[in-house]
């Protein structure tokens, strides 16, 4: 099991306990960088210090202030980042138009530029050295460095007898592999010899010799440049909301403070001071049901389906703008086998990831699915009605399935990546029917089971309940609606302490 | 030394029941203060959660004595064995000035027992 690194041989590593001279036992792993000198010096069970929970209105008062510090700058940072990021997405979208979408707009553009004739005065292939700066190792042992090919051209025309001359052959910026692609492009204009040429009839400077193109290049570069630019306005944005969000009262109470010190639980936690006894509960973790009236709920789905499609079709996107831009390049260049079937093999995944996207997007025309449950608070051994309604095509829908699942899922670390794994606790079908009435509305009665376990919410460990709809749709998208419900801790009335 | 000592010895726990116990000590100088916490924690496959629920504190004015504690127990979480996670509930006590801890294990549970949970 991952552990938390106490240098201490003490029972319980990752538990601040302060005492009043500053010191602490057995710390958690949050507090390490501060675990030092008092660590050592004889103390067997490992006296540490850290940053705990205050117990004082002086302490309190100085965790107010640390904590107004931490988000002045939490802001600043924010600030920094948001202006970075969106001089960087301004800088980007520059470039991108300027090598990307301009030749672009101006290859369809040209198509109504007027047809002049010109003489060409030069007509050559020009040769491009590409510097492969990482095979380049200094030493000058292994020089890589490619060589690519472009039509060259200068052409002269007249327009309302005034001269022009222009170099512009063609809009697209694709580079040839060998010299005599490149003359191919270039064979039909023989200097001094006559041709036409297409001129901007706004302005007579501007004219272009082929208004053709592949234009891959720019579509490749385009693609590259999208992302980065995607990246960095999505961020800016997320800068920006930070900056803009209304901000969090300063700590007003103990339990606040207490709240925002504790690096062990960090939100939805009350403490309160009993005498020289402390209690502390975080309800975010171990939610505990509120004293309003129990009363019928209607259940929301975490994600609407069409969230799920737009974080579909985002992935998708930059997945696929990446790989299929490694993979053209691969092609391009005439990589190894291996790393062309490994591309591939990442394009392959691409194409899934576009059909779930298409397959979430489609989805969202499915019946619409409610679901109600007859009490807002459950517990292990609760029996409840849920009922279901169905909306809209409900003909369309074969089979309906619900069930009442649990999942316990975990994080950590593995290396430097975090993973996630997740494991059904329980499952149970509570309704499965054919009958187009019993699709479109109906009701069960369902027990949660008296010795499983309630929804836990810890960060690293977690454990929740939900309600899957399955409907089966023939030729369509099936419908797949997961609606999470709250199990609280069983409450045993007459063991509670008044 | 130091020790926990629980009422009746119990060692298992309804959720809002009530933990009444003491701690005992006894060191060559008089510990400069006694901290006390009920706390829980996760084990198993998942990076370690914890939180602390519950925590009494004492300056102590003598080289051996004890102290009473009587806690509510939260309603949860509940004591819990499983495929990818445990979570345990325990009791510490630390001393410092000389430096010591105690710890007893509990069980929070309206079953008298930690829920098993199994993966299908």
């Amino acid at each position: 099991m991952p552990t938390n690194g106490c240098r201490a041989n003490c029972f319980r590593r990752d538990l601040a306990i302060k005492f009043s001279d500053g010191l602490t036992a057995c710390a958690h792993g949050h507090f390490e960088n501060v675990l030092e000198s008092s660590f050592r010096g004889g103390r067997s069970h490992g006296l540490v210090r850290s940053h705990s929970a205050a117990h004082t209105p002086a302490e309190l008062d100085d965790q107010n202030m640390a904590q107004n510090k931490s988000q002045v700058i939490g802001r600043g940072v924010g600030c920094v980042g948001f202006l970075f990021l969106s001089f960087m997405c301004g800088l980007l979208s520059l470039i991108m138009y300027s090598i990307v979408i301009e030749p672009m707009l101006l290859l369809r553009e040209s198509k109504t530029w007027s047809a002049t004739p010109c003489v060409i005065q030069e007509a050559s292939v020009e040769e491009h050295t590409i510097k492969d700066n990482n095979n380049n190792n200094g030493r000058g042992n292994r020089n890589r460095d490619s060589k690519g090919y472009s039509p060259k051209v200068r052409f002269e025309y007249v327009v309302n007898e005034q001269e022009y001359s222009s170099d512009r052959f063609w809009f697209d910026q694709t580079l040839f592999n060998t010299r005599e692609e490149a003359q191919a492009k270039i064979q039909p204009f023989a200097v001094d010899g006559e041709s036409v040429c297409y001129v901007n009839p706004k302005n007579a400077n501007e004219a272009v010799l082929v208004r053709q193109g592949q234009m891959t290049s720019n579509i490749v570069i385009g693609s590259f440049f999208g992302i980065f630019v995607l990246f960095t306005g999505v961020g800016s944005l997320a800068s920006l909301w930070f900056l803009i969000r209304p901000k969090p009262q300063a700590s007003a109470s103990p339990s606040q403070a207490v709240r925002s010190s504790r690096n062990i639980v960090s939100t939805g936690s009350t403490a309160a001071l009993n005498g020289n006894v402390r209690y502390d509960h975080n309800s975010d973790v171990c939610p505990i049901e509120s004293d309003a009236p129990d009363e019928p709920l209607v259940l929301k789905q975490e994600y609407s389906r069409t969230a799920v499609a737009i974080g579909g079709w985002f992935f998708a996107v930059v997945w696929n703008g990446f790989i299929w831009g490694f993979l053209y390049l691969v092609l391009q260049k005439d990589g190894p086998w291996l790393a062309l079937i490994i591309v591939g093999l990442f394009a392959l995944i691409g194409l899934a990831i576009f059909w779930y996207a298409i397959s979430k997007t489609l989805q969202i025309w499915n019946p619409v699915t409610t679901v109600i449950c007859s009490q807002r608070n459950l517990y292990p051994g609760s029996e409840f009605e849920v009922s279901w309604l169905h909306q809209g095509n409900t003909a369309a829908i074969k089979k309906l399935t619900i069930t009442l699942e649990s999942d316990e899922s975990v994080t950590y670390r593995q290396g430097t990546s975090t993973r996630t794994e997740t494991k059904r606790l329980y499952e149970k079908v509570i309704v499965e029917s054919t009958e187009q009435a019993e699709i479109s509305q109906g009701f069960t009665l369902v027990e949660i089971p008296p010795d499983s376990m309630h929804t836990f919410l810890a960060n690293r460990n977690k454990i929740k309940w939900q309600i899957r709809v399955r409907g089966t749709i023939k030729f369509w998208p099936d419908i797949d609606d997961t609606y999470e419900i709250t199990v609280y801790p069983p409450k045993v009335a007459e063991q509670v302490h008044a | 030394m130091l020790r926990i000592e629980i009422k009746n010895s119990t060692k298992a726990f309804q959720p809002g029941s009530l933990i009444q116990g003491k701690v005992y000590w006894e060191q060559p100088n008089t510990p400069k203060e006694i901290v006390a916490t009920l706390f829980w924690h996760t084990e198993g496959k998942g990076d370690e959660d914890t939180e602390i629920v519950v925590e009494q504190r004492w300056t102590p004015n003598s080289e051996k004595g004890s102290e009473s504690f009587e806690w509510e127990v939260p309603r949860g979480p509940i004591s819990k064995v499983g495929s990818l996670i445990h979570i345990y509930w325990a009791i510490e006590v630390a001393t410092t000035k000389p430096a010591e801890t105690a710890k007893l294990d509990l069980v929070v549970s309206h079953l008298g027992r930690p829920i098993h949970t199994n993966s299908l």
